[in-house]
């Protein structure tokens, strides 16, 4: 049988490839160690952006999520950090999702857990009927949540102004030494909060 | 082909101003959270406070080269530029003289048992006279970029890191009753402010630099709110003890 390209070095082929591949390589072991401290400064925030990217990857996400939700009720940073999985999803919904998000939620109506209610206040926000969210946000489970409650409520203030851009980092500083005030004698609770006060300095570029 | 290259790393790596101007277009606010717990007691004296050195920052932000390297393989090429950057007042606003006189008054109303306010006269009984001595906070930015030829193709790549910030602050404060110092003490405080997360990459370089920035921000903020909580709490035990 003939050869198809006899012409071919393959040693020396093989010889070129290598050789890249041990370039590439170097230059990246060269700029990791360059920078031990490199691109190390931001927050959590793009990190949850990339992850609901690929939640919508998947058809079912949507319900997924809210499943998986339950797991952290009653509702702890864990949640919080799923409910903003699910906030920053509904803002990448076009509007036929929407409408499987919303018949999937008026499936689950009758359901009095709290991952309903509030995947329906996140869904709520995200169509910017803030007041809805209000409203339903003040019936959430109030036995079950302590800090975490008010919590979230800014949290979604801030979410929703950073979206709109009408709060400046000063105005969304005041809503969070307003929450502090409220918790100044728990240490767990002020912790919380700072931490995701500074988080503020640095989420803004992200938008 | 090469020269060309070369001129371009050069341009690319070495020329601050671009650098510059990501830590400069948009200031960021100096706030901090008041998380001291207030408390509740007689705040019938009245200290009336004075700062001195109104511009305790420099007016701009200097970025001193601080030497550079390179690795020019012609194949692989690395070339590092390295800067040290002090926070400037062009970097942040309002105004730290500002900035610190409304802190401390804030401060005193959560954790003061004195009323303080801003001085009007000779004649007030205290007088709080509050000298900034030193306010630097530095932080290291060093800028890279690389190039690497293989075969038919070529590919470069440049970054931007970042290191912690450092403030230094040295306050000294003095407090008089009727024109006798009755207190006086001086606050040296050397601050380092971690970075948010260890674990996280900036996208680009541009972004990297207004994480920098907020760092060097964030660092001042937090040194002055220390040093204020232990300015009113020194005051409330000299007024305490009088």
């Amino acid at each position: 049988m003939e050869r198809l390209s006899p012409d071919i070095n393959y040693t020396a082929f093989l010889y070129t490839k290598i050789k890249s591949g041990i370039y590439i390589l170097c230059l990246a072991l060269l700029i990791t160690s360059c920078g031990p401290n490199a691109y190390d400064i931001s927050g959590g925030q793009h990190y949850e952006f990339e992850l609901d990217y690929k939640l919508l990857q998947d058809s079912t996400f949507i319900e997924k999520s809210i499943k998986n939700s339950t797991k952290y009720i009653p509702i702890s940073n864990s949640s919080i950090n799923q409910s903003h999985l699910l906030y920053n999803a509904f803002l990448m919904l076009n509007k036929t999702q929407r409408k499987k998000l919303k018949n999937y939620l008026e499936e689950q109506k009758d359901t009095t857990s709290c991952d309903y209610k509030l995947a329906l206040m996140y869904y709520n926000v995200a169509k910017h009927e803030f007041q809805n969210a209000n409203n339903l946000y003040s019936n959430l489970c109030k036995e079950s949540i302590r800090f975490s409650e008010e919590l979230i409520y800014a949290d979604l203030q801030f979410e929703l102004a950073l979206y709109q851009g009408n709060l400046n980092y000063n105005q969304q500083l005041a809503l969070y030494q307003d929450l502090i005030d409220k918790h100044i004698h728990d240490e767990l609770a002020k912790t919380i909060i700072k931490s995701r006060a500074r988080r503020l300095r640095y989420i803004n570029r992200n938008f | 082909m090469l020269t060309i290259s070369l001129g371009l790393v050069a341009a690319s790596c070495f020329s601050s101003k671009e650098v510059k101007a990501s830590f400069t277009l948009n200031p960021e606010s100096l706030r901090y959270l008041y998380d001291s717990n207030p408390i509740d007691c007689n705040r019938d004296k009245v200290v009336y406070f004075e700062l001195f050195d109104s511009i305790p920052l420099n007016n701009y932000t200097p970025f001193n080269k601080k030497g550079w390297g390179a690795i020019p393989l012609v194949a692989f090429n690395l070339f590092w530029q390295n800067y040290e950057v002090v926070m400037g007042q062009d970097m942040a606003f309002p105004n730290y003289h500002q900035f610190f006189s409304e802190s401390i008054i804030t401060e005193s109303q959560r954790t003061g048992c004195f009323t303080l306010k801003e001085k009007q006269s000779e004649h007030d009984t205290y007088i709080l006279k509050l000298m900034i001595d030193k306010c630097e906070t530095k932080s290291k930015l060093t800028s890279t970029f690389g190039f690497m030829v293989g075969g038919y193709t070529a590919s470069s790549g440049d970054g931007h890191t970042g290191k912690p910030s450092n403030t230094e602050l040295i306050v000294n404060a003095e407090l008089l009753q009727n024109g006798v110092t009755i207190f006086e003490k001086e606050y040296n405080l050397i601050h380092h402010q971690p970075f948010l997360s260890k674990t996280y990459q900036a996208p680009n370089a541009r972004n990297t630099d207004i994480d920098l920035k907020h760092n060097m921000v964030e660092s001042l903020s937090f040194a002055t709110k220390n040093i204020i909580e232990n300015i009113i709490l020194d005051i409330n035990n000299t007024l305490t003890s009088l």
